[in-house]
């Protein structure tokens, strides 16, 4: 069967020159549709190690953006999750209590506390800021709040050294300095990140909880005292 | 089959048919209509638009209803009517009663310490799961049961207009838990003060706090309590829970006798569960 006699067969009465005309001008927009979507790299074909490389490049990135924080995309465009696990992982194990020995027994959060305390803390703050109607997405929120976590985690590793050189109180007075530098610089940071998310009336409302989800943990930093 | 036969049974955009059927949905004209009753749209409870309605307020509407919480006589009579009853927030409560959660477990341990003067110290953090018990049900149970008080025993049949400011009404549940939620606001700078180990001045706290904020709760109820016969009882009950919760958490975490007591008790239960954990295992 030729390519006329199927042409013919199916549309008896049709001129067959008007037809190629219309064709064309209907399938190029379809295949234009399919480009922008498309990477231009492909990862099927790397190897493994440079997979890795690449996202721990990307984590390392938001770090870096947390504590000089100037400027803003970097952090709300690719969120990830990788970087608040773990430091949220981090705090956890140097905050929980010692649970062994009752007599030592600091009274200091269990490993789960500090997680859901992070976790948990994040979300609601996020749900908050949803809910006062804040133009940002959920996971972008969570995100940010978790990477802000870092300056209260170089904080707490600054506690642990002070509190393996002594107890007493200046090392309280150094610990106490130490994190509060971390407080302020986490907060201006996540002020940094989200500030323009909420109209100027609730700006406050939205800020204020931030504030108390950094305060909880910075006091939990500062407490901190099992070495 | 050919290139050419494909093209043929490809679809095709009918654009003139896309935009007439366009038409036919927008021709009735159901927008005046819309506008002329301004009744809020129905979103289900499992949208996030449900509750955004609760949060529906701005950083000045905030601060005016703490400060309204805790001067005496500066909300008017029908404040609960005209104000929380109109747009009841659930923001205000809830960081309200989560801010008071944590001054008390922070300044709670603050005046532990304080008490021992030792290095050798160390924070109990989980005041405040103890602290967010009692403040969660302070806030959810007194609003319920004033609220269930109130409709068992108010009888609002009598055909007075509803529309005065002065007719009988009934304040909705959420509109207490709001007025409740705001009057723990004086709490928060009190219990920073606990911590001044000054037996004297704890006690003027608490009497303070309860006075300010408890006269503003039974000031901004009056009007719907006066309708129920048990209004004397209530309005016991009111002040009394009110300053029980400042005393109990007062003589509880902050106050020098009660506080070392506490923490002999506390260690001799953990010596008495170590004994039975070492005869059972």
């Amino acid at each position: 069967m030729t390519d006329e006699q199927t042409k013919l067969d199916i549309f008896e009465d049709v001129d067959s020159s008007a037809l190629a005309g219309s064709m064309t001008v209907s399938s190029k927009p379809s295949s234009t549709k399919a480009q922008p979507g498309a990477s231009d790299f492909n990862s099927l074909d790397e190897p493994i190690k440079e997979t890795f490389l690449r996202d721990v490049r990307a984590v390392g990135s938001k770090f870096k953006h947390v504590l000089y924080p100037k400027e803003k995309n970097t952090l709300l465009k690719s969120w990830d999750l990788w970087g608040p696990l773990v430091l949220c992982t981090f705090m956890a194990t140097i905050l929980q209590g010692n649970t062994e020995n009752s007599r030592n027994n600091d009274g200091g959060p269990e490993f789960a506390e500090v997680f859901v305390i992070v976790w948990i803390g994040a979300m609601i703050v996020t749900l908050n800021t949803k809910l006062l109607g804040g133009q940002i997405s959920f996971f972008q929120s969570v995100c940010v709040l978790g990477y802000c976590l870092m300056p209260l985690v170089l904080a707490l590793i600054a506690c642990t050294v002070i509190l393996r050189l002594g107890n007493s109180y200046v090392f309280f007075i150094m610990r106490l300095a130490a994190t509060t530098i971390g407080f302020i610089w986490a907060t201006y940071a996540t002020m940094n990140f989200m500030g323009d998310s909420q109209p100027k009336n609730r700006k406050a409302l939205a800020v204020y909880p931030m504030f108390l989800f950094y305060f909880i943990i910075s006091w939990l930093v500062v407490s901190h005292s099992n070495v | 089959m050919s290139s050419a036969t494909g093209d043929l049974l490809a679809f095709k955009d009918y654009d003139d048919f896309a935009d007439s059927a366009q038409i036919s949905v927008n021709s009735p004209k159901k927008v005046p209509q819309n506008e002329s009753e301004p009744s809020t749209p129905k979103v289900s409870m499992f949208q996030i638009e449900f509750y955004q309605q609760f949060f529906n307020i701005d950083t000045a509407e905030v601060v005016e209803r703490i400060v309204n919480s805790m001067y005496p006589k500066r909300a008017t009579a029908s404040y609960l009517k005209t104000n929380l009853g109109v747009n009841p927030d659930l923001y205000g409560p809830f960081w309200i009663a989560t801010t008071l959660i944590f001054t008390i477990a922070i300044s709670g341990n603050l005046a532990d310490f304080l008490q021992k003067d030792d290095f050798k110290w160390h924070y109990n953090f989980h005041l405040v799961s103890y602290a967010s018990t009692c403040i969660i049900l302070y806030v959810c149970l007194m609003p319920f049961v004033i609220w269930s008080v109130l409709k068992y025993s108010v009888d609002l049949s009598d055909d007075s207009n509803p529309d005065l400011e002065s007719a009988p009404y009934i304040p909705s549940l959420l509109s207490i838990v709001c007025l409740y939620g705001y009057s723990l606001a004086v709490y928060i700078p009190v219990s920073v003060l606990w911590t001044i180990q000054i037996s004297f001045l704890q006690w003027v706290l608490v009497l303070g706090g309860a006075f300010l904020s408890g006269s503003v709760l039974i000031n901004v109820l009056m009007p719907s309590i006066k309708l129920s016969k048990y209004s004397l009882f209530l309005i016991i009950g009111i002040a009394s829970a009110h300053f029980i919760l400042a005393a109990g958490f007062m003589l509880w975490l902050f106050h020098v006798p009660s506080s070392s007591s506490h923490h002999i008790d506390s260690v001799v239960t953990h010596e008495i569960i170590i004994s039975a954990q070492n005869q059972t295992g």
